[in-house]
């Protein structure tokens, strides 16, 4: 390059401006179609004095579906309301509401769940749905399921309809289990860990495989299911810690896994999507996760061992599981709008999770199409779910395992706890803490936030 | 059009020195004022929050430098200190390197040198978290892509456990921030090698100094302030990026891979405890700022803010 | 006569040794984006043993899903639907992405020519001010940022995300370029000056075709980052509409009902105008670099 700096200049100089001109020129379109872009964002129908806007924002799951049904819902009610639909991811979805809730920001309708909802109500950002829709007490609450009428309510107060609800269970690949020689899955952790040995023997590596992860709050979840399968609990009726008493269900189950993992029969994969693929390779025989997991292992249309995967009973004494209810909740922003946001915001959340013409449609769709939970009594006995369930759970056994969950006990500080404890969790559980100090740490924790929150 | 201007003699003008405060300021003021509004006011709300307890659920209390002995005091912060030491340790030399040595072989010509440039660039065309994906599926314990080139190719018999193994966790981490960050590193490392006059090397050859006694006497010294940029920027990109390390391994195995940053966020808006999350990013920024003023000791002052020309 | 060495084998392989570890996992994800899930997760891998199939693309653009999935009388229809989302967010991110270069270029350019070239008070002050800005952690900023983007009303507006990318990027893009213009010899501008030119129309005239290397560099810089940019993206958009990719793709690789190879072929896609772009605007800088006078 050094010789051709004896040119004159003048060209080169000229050429190379004329081609950053070029540049900037087709940036400055580029920007200007982002200006459209922005311009063109969804007006507010202006049609009629009448319309209410909602503003209903959810997790980012079958977004196309969720719009589908609010097509369907904004036609029931011929353009009266319209909703408008934002997302956020689910691993950010707690933080993210967090700030755009305690920002003020405009939303009347959102996805809550039970872990969540002591710290939302007590901020003062979401209100119960009974407050508001007497019906939601006398006539909704007979038809929930007791798992997910608990995870709905804080203080007393009914807060929600169900978008889904689910317990955890305990999977394993029967074929698998069968070939190998095992007549029937373990009934306790311990015959759990000699089955493992057994099959380890057998060539299969790593039996067990579980989802434990740091920033995971399901994490928290799946040790809980584990531990009601002992008939444990975290919390006494006060919210007393009893998981730190000698012999707590707590601490038997912490052990078993730090010693399970330690010996290598369990696996510990960051996230269930890991774990789905890793049970279908087979080098997995059991895992615990979500139930609407098993849907996707057993999805024949994409996974190679879809149709061996089977649910047991939760393993331990009293065979508990733990159940969960996400659902719709109404802001103490829509209530500030008045009366004709509220009842609109009321119309959309029965529509999503109540009855609509004697249907619980939408709740219904979920369960067919996706695989997902539910919370409404009525349909545990739908012939379409039963049909749809059928061809991926024994819909008895799911009943029966059902029959057997609970939800835990929320305390306003169970968020904060929540995620301080999974941290404990998994250090004990890949041995990097004994476990004790871990169940030390988590008790010393709870009397600190029941000083703080008294 | 340009050129009406160069070429007229003649004519001196006093250098305006007093003008220059006000014309000086209408060029940067624009560049000043956006970082200003996105610097000044947030600062002080981090800083001035971090001396609160500030909670959503809990009432507002002025907390002195409590939250900041919160966070020496949990058992927290050590290790997650502890991982990100080791992987800043591990990336950023580990970057600078390869992108120097990457800007060394490009700085030649040869056939098919555009294209090579282009594939080297990829990995900065991915969002942090969707690298991390990436290399999930090809450190994956159970199917990933790596498990099963080892195997087909008869080096393994059984898979290896890249990323439940901690110290195979750790390595995976570090080989997926190396790709995600050695393109940036090798761009700018080559510009500011073609940037050197080719006369100097070709007077080196006359000295006898060829290849790598080239390299010391003449490319290193003119790449250093660009060395030290892009070093800069490395350090403070290990110290604060978790999103890939996160889509990896979500922190695992255990919390081997469970760095710093996370916990400001942890804190923040998980534990709803905004106070001590802003305390933390106060301690990460300081221990940035101090890092950061070490090496700009290196740097020759006059590269950055000498006199005006 | 023989090539040494180091030009037959050391140079060639240590070439493509880069190429190959920057390339891997881009061809392990193209690849996998064509194979049924089934390929994916067998032991040992039968990747191709399945052939080849255009399924996941078809959802992508058309919302018909894949064949597999209507087997069996199977009503369920688990499959992600945020994939779909992707082509919608990779523009996005583009428009957010070109906003950003563009405000950096406008931005950037005198400020550095400033600090590069003129004496004035406050100078010093405030240059290390912009340099130091981006020593903040990014979670520290989450909710004062947030704050100032409602308050100026463009909560969901792609303009609340190129003014947060451009206040991140400037001050690497002022410091490089301080940098750059400091290596133009001074003696053009000084006689350009002695001839009557102002500042600014020395730093449009002369500086800045001179420095367009580095221009197109830091653009490129901004660019890059905003396009991946994930944190404030999530916070201060929320719609599918605004959306950007990075956000769009972190909800589609956490899906429940997502599989490898979908998510493949959807990451595939977001690849794709980053690609475009980036090879353009890099062959162009490298024939800048060439070109430029140094």
């Amino acid at each position: 390059m050094g010789d051709k700096s004896h040119d004159p200049g003048r060209s080169r100089e000229e050429w190379t401006r004329r081609e950053f001109l070029k540049l900037a020129g087709a940036g400055a379109a580029y920007a200007a179609l982002g200006g459209a872009g922005v311009l063109s964002l969804p007006r507010t129908v202006l049609a009629g004095p009448k319309v209410i806007n909602l503003n209903f924002t959810v997790w980012s799951y079958s977004i196309d579906t969720i719009q589908d049904n609010i097509n369907k819902f904004q036609g029931a009610y011929n353009g009266a309301i319209t909703v408008k639909l934002n997302d956020v991811p689910w691993p950010q979805y707690h933080e993210t509401m967090v700030n755009r809730l305690s920002s003020k920001t405009a939303l009347h309708v959102l996805y809550n769940g039970g872990d969540w909802l002591p710290e939302f109500a007590r901020a003062g950002w979401v209100v119960p749905l009974e407050d508001y829709l007497p019906r939601a007490r006398t006539f909704y609450a007979p038809k929930i399921v007791g798992y997910a009428l608990q995870d709905m309510t804080y203080n007393g107060k009914m807060y929600g309809l169900p978008y889904y609800a689910d317990i955890t269970t305990f999977q394993y690949n029967a074929q698998l289990l069968k070939d190998k020689g095992v007549a029937k899955p373990p009934a306790t952790w311990e015959e759990l860990a000699d089955q493992a040995k057994f099959l380890r023997g057998k060539g299969i590596e790593s039996p067990i495989a579980f989802e434990f992860a740091a920033g995971l709050p399901t994490t928290y979840d799946n040790f809980t299911a584990m531990m009601f399968g002992r008939g444990g609990e975290w919390f006494d009726k006060d919210l007393n810690p009893i998981f730190d008493q000698p012999k707590s269900a707590a601490r038997q189950q912490l052990a078993w896994l730090a010693d399970v993992v330690k010996q290598k029969l369990a696996t510990v994969l960051p996230h269930e999507t890991d774990v789905v693929k890793a049970m279908n390779t087979g080098r997995h025989v059991y895992t615990v996760l979500w139930n609407y997991n098993l849907a996707d292992a057993n999805n024949k249309a994409v996974h190679p061992l879809a149709g061996q995967f089977k649910v047991a009973l939760m393993p331990g004494s009293t065979h508990e599981t733990q159940g969960q209810c996400k659902f719709y909740n109404l802001t103490r922003y829509a209530v500030d709008q008045g009366q004709e946001t509220v009842d609109a915001a009321l119309k959309f959340i029965e529509y999503f999770g109540g009855e609509y013409q004697g249907q619980y449609s939408i709740a219904k769709r979920w369960a067919v199409e996706k695989g997902l939970g539910f919370g409404q009594l009525p349909l545990f006995e739908d012939a379409d779910v039963k049909k749809s369930f059928g061809q991926w759970i024994d819909f008895d056994m799911f009943k029966l395992q059902a029959s057997k969950a609970r939800a835990r006990r929320h305390a306003v500080w169970e968020g904060i706890f929540g995620e301080f404890a999974r941290v404990q969790l998994v250090r004990a559980i890949s041995g990097e803490a004994p476990v004790d100090e871990a169940i030390g740490a988590m008790a010393q924790k709870v009397k600190e936030l029941r000083a703080q929150f008294k | 059009m340009a050129r009406a201007l160069e070429l007229r003699p003649g004519r001196i003008r006093p250098a305006g020195r007093r003008t220059d405060t006000a014309m000086a300021y209408a060029l940067a003021g624009g560049a000043l004022a956006v970082v200003a509004l996105f610097t000044i006011y947030p600062v002080g709300y981090a800083l001035v929050g971090s001396l609160y307890t500030l909670s959503p659920i809990l009432p507002r209390s002025f907390a002195g430098l409590s939250n900041y002995g919160l966070i020496f005091g949990s058992p927290y912060f050590g290790f997650a200190l502890r991982t990100t030491a080791v992987l800043a340790l591990a990336t950023v030399p580990a970057v600078v390197l390869l992108g120097l040595l990457v800007a060394v072989l490009l700085s030649r010509p040869f056939r098919g040198a555009t294209l090579v440039k282009v594939v080297i660039l990829l990995p900065w065309t991915i969002p942090a978290a969707t690298g991390g994906v990436m290399w999930k599926g090809v450190f994956a314990d159970a199917w990933g892509a790596l498990n099963a080139t080892l195997y087909e190719l008869g080096l393994v018999h059984n898979y290896v456990a890249w990323l439940t193994t901690p110290r195979l966790a750790i390595l995976a981490t570090t080989i997926a921030q190396v790709w995600a960050q050695f393109p940036l590193a090798a761009v700018l490392l080559l510009a500011a090698m073609q940037a050197i006059p080719g006369e100097l090397y070709e007077a080196a050859a006359l000295d006898g100094a060829g290849g790598l006694r080239a390299f010391a006497a003449v490319t290193l010294p003119h790449i250093q302030p660009m060395l030290v940029v892009v070093t800069l920027f490395e350090i403070l990109v290990a110290l604060t990026a978790f999103d890939l390390i996160f889509a990896l391994t979500g922190g695992g195995p255990g919390t081997a891979t469970t760095v710093l940053s996370y916990f400001i966020w942890a804190e923040s808006f998980k534990m709803l405890s905004f106070g001590t999350g802003l305390a933390l990013a106060a301690i990460i920024a300081g221990l940035s700022f101090v890092l950061i003023a070490a090496l700009m000791r290196l740097m020759p002052r006059e590269a950055l803010v000498g006199e005006g020309r | 006569m023989r090539r040494p060495v180091w030009e037959r084998i050391v140079f060639p392989g240590a070439v493509a040794a880069v190429m190959l570890f920057a390339l891997a996992p881009f061809l392990w994800v193209i690849l996998s984006g064509f194979l049924p899930e089934v390929a994916i997760l067998t032991v040992p891998p039968e990747w191709l043993k399945y052939g080849v199939i255009l399924d996941n693309y078809r959802y992508i653009v058309t919302g018909e899903v894949p064949r597999a999935y209507q087997v069996g009388g199977v009503l369920r229809r688990m499959i992600s639907e945020e994939v779909r989302a992707v082509p919608r967010a990779a523009l996005n991110s583009t428009l957010v992405a070109l906003g950003t270069l563009l405000l950096n270029w406008i931005l950037g350019a005198p400020a550095a020519y400033a600090y590069a070239r003129m004496r004035f008070a406050g100078r010093v002050a405030t240059f290390y001010f912009i340099t130091a800005s981006r020593l903040i952690p990014a979670a520290a900023l989450a909710i004062p940022y947030y704050l100032i983007i409602k308050q100026l009303g463009l909560l969901d507006h792609h303009l609340a995300l190129i003014l947060i990318h451009t206040a991140l990027t400037l001050p690497f893009t002022v410091l490089i370029l301080v940098l750059y213009f400091r290596t133009i010899p001074a003696e053009i501008e000084e006689s350009a000056q002695l001839d009557g030119a102002t500042r600014p129309m020395i730093l449009r005239r002369i500086v800045l075709p001179l420095a367009l290397p580095s221009l197109v560099g830091t653009g490129l810089f901004a660019f890059m980052l905003s396009y991946s940019e994930f944190l404030f993206s999530m916070l201060v958009l929320g719609s599918p509409q605004t959306r950007t990719l990075p956000v769009t793709l972190a909800s589609v690789s956490t899906n429940p009902d997502v599989t490898w190879t979908l998510l493949s072929a959807g990451t595939t896609l977001a690849v794709l105008p980053a690609l475009l772009l980036v090879w353009p605007i890099w062959r162009y800088m490298v024939r800048g670099l060439v070109t430029g006078a140094v």
